[in-house]
């Protein structure tokens, strides 16, 4: 089902992200929100359900096929022996009471005796396999405060501060009678400094501990606001630090404790819950004191895997035609679901629910269901049996999941029915049902979304369908093309308006619905494989140290933010809270710098000079940094050696005081050295998979950190940092174009002068004149080197890569072959051409690879332009295959209000020509029409002078089956002359006169208007003509005239050669589409977007192959 | 007292029985499930039968879908190869889709070359699904047991063999229709009776009826040597004699040909074979037809002559391919005795029944297949890489297949039959010879009573092969002129 709701869920880019949850980069300026995802405790409820789950049976899942693939069983074991590892994927916290005795033996209860406390709850997989839930007790919440200087450090004033807090504390609490104690302590801290600026006047900090994570914002606004300390007669108010980092981080940056790592629970120190006590569904409950637990460092050994457990599913819904299917109405009819285990190459298990009988699945367990309720009930009970650690699949988090919990929702409304309420029991903790929330994400790209962010306690949502889109540039995000293009495999596409026949058919129907749905929940599993998502999540984890979930849910910032406070531990400096949106007005900074790109298209070797991660090197060369930035006091006392002074902001030199962002860039571009060559000496496959991922993300977060500098609305933007970094940027690339420009003269004795052609960000693209050949290699070589000796260490100019020849189109637009050697090319490299884009025509992407092809490869600008006009020719005279014209959009919200089905007309203001072909073909043929969703496939034809083109869009099989004739001049001038002006206008002089007028354009195909009802022709009589040559000939006297009979034999030959072509076409594509959807017995449904099935080309061979016959039938036998 | 010299050409009753491969009123609007569907139908009662005697405590499932776990089954479906060098057409038509037919030498390496090695995967389709099968290293156990290098996409089999957990099949025994002495039934008596014998001299030199079989004649040819051509005119009227010509007589004089078989290759055009077909020019297309046309009357004038179409002939591509038009060949279609047959072949001569193909099913076989000596008998060029079956052993399979053509539609080009498969050799239909045209040369042999002839390509070989038309013994004629 995944593919229709494909555009509906972008969430890429950066944005405004407006969650419950107050700990979100993108917040908005609320301060007193809740901080953490806590997770209430509602006993009644879940009494309530466990009562109902006793009721269903819930240990009754079948533990015959449980044996099979269910996680191994836990040996008994002695705690105080064994060591218990774990690799933790989830991290929550709740309120509970305190511990009543330290399970280590005669070590005392840490944090609040008094409670409620938080409890943090750590879900994840033990190296034996095993499922376990941590409990950690004795965290306490805290936030820091800037001190007053004048502020007397002596116990009792701290004393009477805390009492002053806990009194405050108590009328701001909402739940304050929950609670007996709010304020747990104040510590005076003197060994810690702000992070901002090279000196600060912040140097002594109040620790202030609170009961709870949610009185951390009311403590920050207390502070804010003013507070009387005991000895001072002014109310002061505070500056709040690091009263932002989410607890569960908090936590984990305390115990140095890295994303998806490893924790290790010494024996003797946790104690193991009984059967009978445990909370979970997990095979192992433990409980342990936060300073037992130990957290390993993701190398060596612990840089392994555990044997996670991850289910991909997919869901059928049966819909009512012309609609999306809505919980509230439509059933669900199977779901089908595939279990796998990290490091086991096959699924565990493969099954499918269905609703009535379907026939079996080879390979697959087949579950059938009479009634809807019973199938989603079941489907419950194997989620648990299963015990998964990560549930994914293809955009089941916007559609799959909710719908479930809609549609059980919906169905316990219908009684008398089975009880519902189970059914919603997917995550972990028992009793606990999964939650959703509907989350807003604005974006100036994409405009509003609406996502639904599903907790499941314990199990990890990862979404496969928004890790493409984010990670991935396709022309198309639907599973079948994703799919395509990584893992090589086509499924055909079940069109979901027969979806209800095949449901409301017999065992069979229902069995190839199944298999549909079966391949649809592998397929995510797969492609999570192939492109070691897992690995990669993983690995990103530990290197920036946030849980997995951050990494899901949240932006880029909460990783950079999380790096810095680790760091800041270290070092012992503050992170301040600023006000979110301080920096927000507008203070635009000058970005990335072009050189101006000289156009033209280039028969010489240009090679490319690329500055190796520019932003984080300029930032450790130029020790670009919170802590580093002098302000003008500063520099009064500074003598002018030690500081670096740009227009934007003037730093301290490391040599004075070595900043903490550039030490975290160094140690991330170390690591990131070592990775690679730990993966290129990895002694396998996973190994090497895990290093290469680790790169990656050492990779992703070093580039991350201007970015988060940068952030206006982010958690620590210094504008002062990030211009300064765009503005040596500038510089860096000024400089080397002077440095090239200047050395390499034939003044200087070098064979040609030199001269850079563009520059963009971090690369230089220089001509240096000579042609093709070792000493290109040799001079780009050795301006890399005497560049980067002008510019401070690490900053390294490096040469890569040559482009010969080089069409330079435009600033971010250019292609080239790109040579790394000097024998042969290693590809074509094309930059900001949208050859891929599915919005252009076949047509279009061909003409542009050919032309490009014939230009670069080729070297044979004549031939590219020869071709490019017998393209144009063969347009205009209509001789272009109707598949290479087909345009494709997606009917995307908007659209609902033109095709009559609601929505706001606001949401539609401009006209567009899918969207109205849609509204037209709905009037046409309901049935077959394209819903929301789909993607709508058109062609331009001719309409009447002047019309509007959204009035000329067709259905190309409309236009097959009743001939009706395409607007090649359209397709030429808004499609063709575009692109083709912008590749060619380097190479020839005037691509307008040259290219798009002359002789190919004079022969214009002129339609013969058709007898349509009610049009003039409907009254013309046709006469027959000659079949050689188009004449007159009277009635009855065969199809030649006298003059063409005894040419019979020839104009038989030429008739023959057009079916002899269509046949051979014919036969190539049917049986290829059958060969493509793996199917022989079954004609092939496939309506072909994004497949490789050539549906288009097959549909008009169908119609060619029918008119030679046709024509060669004429000819009596 | 001279007796007065006689001389008769030996005869043979004629009943064409091609009316299947005669096609009227083509439409296109199918698709290519039906002609799979039809196969099945009609040969799956070929190949259960056979897995169930050799096999009788398996289990015989109607149907794929209904398979069981861990169960002995017998199931029958057709076979779908997964060749992972197939060379797939993507963008339509590619430049080895063009080859896939063709006889012209320049193709030929190219067009033999298999497509097929030991990593071919094999899966079997019904109407109900497809199922994976798994080849085990056994030597044969009963009736015919096959490997994947023998089959090819389309073959309608039953397999023996059991399904394990992952769904695949692990295959015991795989049994295609096959042929028994007997099958061809017997002659028509009639047919054999009314046939004559030549009479050259006198009585005792009676010679039986044979008929030629000829493919590749490529009459007009540009550049082509028109002697042998003559030469094999003048054999079959009879006006070659003396000198050298005795050699090529054989045991014949010519005038027992009963009949001229032409199985494909009789127009020396190249157009519909090679090159961009959208640039054709029909006028220089035309020109050896029209030899062929003048060709044709000097042998029509003689004896009864079936003009079967081949790959490079001047029909539509699509098996079954009809007869040449009249309209190309006006003069020689004048003759009563001049046959334009559909290809495939199908008639009775003398009482016989001739069954045969212009070659294209066996080319395109020997793309998917790979012989099982292509280790000991691979050349040096060869790098050990497989080697295609022989077109003796394509042939033998076609009939062992009982279809004349199992590789279409799927990459032979072949028309979308929607009630029937035309070439399924059935019950009635396994023909006395079995024959094919455009082998690169000629091989016999007979099989379960059935004789199969590769016809050698003329404009190559410059051989013709008689079949005696009593015993179907072969003769192979060399038009050779050193």
């Amino acid at each position: 089902m995944s593919k229709r709701f494909t555009t509906t869920t972008t969430t890429i880019g950066t944005g405004k992200r407006i969650r419950g949850g107050g700990d979100d980069e993108y917040e908005p300026t609320v301060d007193d929100e809740v901080m953490d995802d806590e997770v209430d405790y509602d006993e009644a409820a879940m009494e309530a359900n466990m009562a109902a789950m006793a009721e269903n049976g819930e240990a009754s899942v079948d533990s015959t096929v449980k044996q099979r693939w269910g996680r191994p069983d836990v040996k008994p074991f002695d705690p105080n022996k064994e060591d218990i590892n774990v690799q933790w994927l989830d991290m929550d916290m709740v309120s509970g009471p305190p511990l009543t005795a330290n399970p280590k033996k005669g070590a005392t209860v840490l944090g609040s005796s008094v409670g409620p406390v938080p409890v943090i709850r750590v879900f994840g997989c033990s190296d034996k396999g095993h499922s376990a839930s941590i409990f950690i007790h004795g965290f306490t919440p805290y936030a820091l405060f800037a001190a007053p200087k004048e502020f007397e450090n002596t116990s009792s004033n701290l004393e009477r501060l805390r009492e002053y807090i806990d009194e405050r504390l108590r009328n701001q609490v909402r739940d304050a009678r929950n609670y007996k104690v709010f304020c747990h302590g104040v510590k005076f801290l003197d060994d810690r400094k702000s992070v901002m600026g090279y000196s600060t006047t912040h140097t002594q900090f109040f620790q202030v501990y609170c009961s709870m994570p949610s009185m951390v914002p009311p403590l920050k606004r207390i502070f804010s606001e003013g507070v009387k300390l005991p000895g001072m007669v002014e109310t002061v108010s505070c500056q709040p630090f690091e009263s932002n980092v989410p607890f569960v981080l908090r936590f984990m940056i305390d115990q140095e404790i890295s994303g998806a790592g490893w924790l290790s629970l010494p024996a003797g120190a946790y104690s193991v819950r009984k059967e009978s006590e445990k909370k979970t569904h997990c095979q192992l409950e433990l409980d342990i004191s936060y300073k037992e637990i130990i957290s390993r460092e993701s190398v060596g050994e612990w840089s392994k895997i555990a044997p996670l457990r991850v289910l991909s599913f997919d869901i059928e819904c049966q819909g009512r035609k012309g609609y999306f299917p809505e919980a509230e109405k439509d059933p669900v009819i199977q779901i089908a679901n595939c279990v796998s285990v990290y490091g086991t190459p096959d699924p565990v298990v493969k099954n499918v629910f269905t609703l009535k009988g379907c026939l079996p699945i080879v390979g697959t367990q087949v579950i059938t269901s009479e009634t809807e309720q019973e199938l989603l009930l079941k489907w419950q009970q194997f989620l648990q049996a299963a015990d998964v650690d990560i549930i994914t699949g293809y955009n089941v988090q916007n559609f799959d999941i909710p719908y479930l919990l809609d549609r059980a929702e919906a169905l316990s409304k219908v009684r008398p029915g089975p009880n519902m309420s189970p059914f919603k029991l997917w995550g972990r903790i028992k009793g606990s049902p999964a939650k959703m929330k509907d989350t807003t994400f604005q974006s100036a790209a994409f405009g509003k979304r609406n996502n639904v962010e599903t907790t499941i306690e314990g199990r990890v949502v990862f979404d496969m369908l928004p890790y493409m889109q984010r990670n991935h540039k396709l022309s198309s995000y639907t599973l079948n093309s994703v799919c395509a293009e990584f893992l090589g495999q086509q499924k055909e596409d079940v069109h979901h308006s027969i979806i209800s026949d095949l449901q409301n058919g017999n065992d069979e129907d229902r069995h190839r619905l199944a298999v549909y749905c079966v391949k649809d929940a592998l397929l995510p599993q797969r492609l999570m494989d192939k492109l070691s998502v897992l690995i990669n999540y993983v690995e990103m984890a530990r290197v920036t140290g946030v849980p997995v979930s951050f990494l899901i849910s949240r932006g880029q910032q909460i990783k950079v933010f999380s790096m810095i406070l680790r760091k800041c531990r270290n070092e012992k400096l503050c992170v301040p809270d600023l006000p979110k949106g301080r920096n927000a007005d507008g203070v635009a900074y000058e970005g990335a710098t072009v050189l101006d790109p000289i156009k033209k298209y280039y028969e010489v070797p240009i090679a490319t000079l690329d500055f190796a991660s520019l932003y984080p090197s300029i930032m450790q060369a130029y020790n670009l940094c919170y802590t580093t930035l002098a302000s003008p006091q500063d520099l009064a006392n500074l003598s002018p050696e030690d500081y670096n002074k740009n227009p934007n902001g003037t730093f301290v030199k490391a040599s004075k005081k070595k900043g903490i962002l550039p030490t975290i860039l160094s140690e991330l571009l170390s690591a990131r050295k070592q990775a690679k060559k730990d993966m290129k000496n990895a002694p396998n496959e996973f190994e090497k998979a895990v290093q290469n991922g680790r790169q990656l993300a050492l990779k992703v977060s070093a580039n991350s950190v201007y970015g988060f500098t940068g952030a206006a609305v982010g958690q620590l933007p210094c504008m002062a940092i990030a211009s300064t970094v765009t503005n040596y940027g500038r510089q860096l690339l000024e400089k080397t174009k002077a440095c090239v420009e200047e050395t390499y003269t034939k003044a200087n004795g070098y064979e040609f002068d030199s001269q850079v052609v563009y520059g963009d960000t971090d690369s230089v693209m220089v001509k240096f004149g000579n042609p093709m050949g070792p000493r290109v290699f040799e001079l780009s070589e050795e301006a890399a080197e005497k560049c980067s000796k002008l510019f401070p260490h690490p900053i390294l100019l490096e040469f890569e890569k040559v482009y010969y020849p080089y069409l330079l189109m435009n600033k971010k637009r250019y292609a080239g072959l790109l040579w790394t050697n000097v024998e042969k090319f290693d590809y074509m490299d094309c930059k900001g051409l949208e050859t891929v884009r599915r919005d252009n025509c076949q047509l279009v992407r061909d003409v542009i690879q050919t032309s490009l092809n014939k230009i670069l490869i080729d070297r044979d600008t004549k031939s590219a332009i020869s071709y490019v006009k017998k393209q144009i020719s063969d347009l205009l005279q209509n001789k272009m295959d109707i598949s290479r014209l087909v345009i494709t959009k997606s009917l995307n919200k908007g659209a609902e209000w033109a095709l009559g089905l609601g929505g706001k007309a606001e949401d539609y203001k401009i006209k567009q020509a899918h969207v109205e072909l849609a509204a037209r073909m709905k009037k046409r043929d309901a049935g077959s029409a394209p819903q929301m969703g789909d993607r709508v496939p058109y062609v331009i034809i001719q309409g009447p002078k002047g019309a509007q083109t959204y009035t000329k869009a067709e259905d190309p099989i409309y236009v097959l089956d009743n001939n009706v004739p395409i607007d090649c001049q359209w397709y030429l001038s808004n499609q063709l002359t575009k692109p083709l002006t912008r590749i060619f206008e380097p190479v020839v002089n005037d691509v307008e006169k040259d290219l798009l007028k002359g002789d190919h354009t004079r022969k214009i195909f002129i339609a013969t208007p058709t007898a349509r009802k009610g049009s003039l022709m409907s009254f013309a009589v046709k006469k027959a003509t000659c079949m050689g040559c188009k004449a007159l000939i009277p009635k009855d006297s065969g199809n030649l005239c006298e003059h063409c009979v005894c040419k019979e034999n020839e104009i038989y030959l030429d008739k023959l050669k057009n079916l002899r072509v269509a046949e051979e076409e014919y036969s190539q594509l049917w049986s290829a589409a059958q060969r493509i959807h793996g199917q022989m017995f079954q004609d092939v449904m496939c309506t072909g977007d994004g497949c490789a099935c050539q549906f288009y080309r097959r549909k008009k061979v169908q119609q060619d192959i029918k008119r030679c016959q046709t024509a060669l039938d004429m000819f009596a036998q | 007292m001279t007796q007065p010299v006689t001389a008769s050409r030996a005869s043979a009753p004629f009943t064409p029985t091609w009316q299947k491969f005669k096609l009227t009123g083509k439409q296109y609007a199918q698709q290519y499930s039906h002609i799979y569907s039809k196969r099945l139908l009609a040969q799956g009662p070929m190949c259960l039968p056979r897995a169930s005697k050799a096999f009788p405590q398996a289990t015989a499932v109607p149907r794929i879908i209904e398979l069981k776990e861990s169960v002995r089954s017998i199931v029958v479906g057709t076979l779908v190869k997964e060749s992972s060098n197939r060379v797939e057409v993507q963008g339509g038509l590619s430049e080895d889709a063009a080859i896939v037919l063709d006889n012209s030498d320049a193709m030929k390496v190219k067009a033999f070359k298999t497509m097929s090695d030991d990593k071919d995967k094999c899966v079997l389709e019904d109407d109900s699904g497809r199922l994976a099968l798994k080849f085990l290293e056994k030597e044969d156990m009963f009736g015919y047991n096959y490997k994947v290098r023998d089959l090819v996409t389309g073959v309608v089999v039953a397999i023996v063999g059991v399904v394990d957990e992952l769904g695949e099949m692990e295959v015991e025994a795989i049994f295609v229709g096959g042929i028994e002495q007997g099958d061809t039934g017997d002659r028509v008596k009639e047919e054999i009776e009314g046939m004559t014998k030549a009479t050259v001299g006198d009585e005792t030199s009676q010679q039986p009826p044979v008929v030629m079989l000829a493919s590749g004649l490529q009459v007009g040819k540009s550049g082509g040597d028109m002697l042998p051509l003559q030469l094999l005119v003048d054999y079959i009227s009879g006006s070659l004699c003396g000198g050298d010509a005795a050699s090529l007589l054989g045991s014949g004089s010519g005038a027992n040909v009963a009949r001229v078989l032409i199985a494909g290759g009789a127009t020396g055009s190249t157009f519909f074979t090679s090159g961009d077909l959208d640039e054709m020019d029909v006028k220089k297309a035309a020109e050896p037809i029209k030899v062929l046309d003048e060709y044709l009357s000097q042998i029509c004038c003689n004896v009864e002559v079936d003009l079967m179409p081949g790959a490079s002939d001047p029909v539509p591509l699509m098996l079954p391919q009809g007869s040449i038009h009249p309209c190309l060949l006006p003069k020689s279609g004048e003759w009563q005795s001049l046959n334009c047959t559909p290809n495939p072949y199908s008639a009775r001569v003398g009482g016989a029944k001739f069954l045969g193909t212009s070659g294209q099913p066996l080319a395109d076989m020997r793309r998917f297949t790979s012989s099982s000596q292509a280790v000991t008998m691979s050349d040096t060029s060869n790098d050990g890489a497989p080697v295609a079956i022989t077109e003796m052993e394509a042939l033998e399979s076609t009939l062992n297949f009982r279809h004349l053509t199992p590789t279409g539609p799927d990459s032979l080009p072949t028309y979308p039959f929607q009630d029937q498969d035309p070439f399924v050799i059935g019950k009635n239909d396994v023909p006395h010879v079995l024959f094919a045209g455009g082998c690169e040369k000629f091989e016999t042999k007979v099989v379960a009573g059935v004789r199969l002839v590769c016809v050698p390509d003329f404009d190559s070989t410059k051989e013709v092969v008689l079949v005696n038309l009593e015993n179907f013994e072969c003769e192979v004629v060399k038009f050779e002129v050193s």
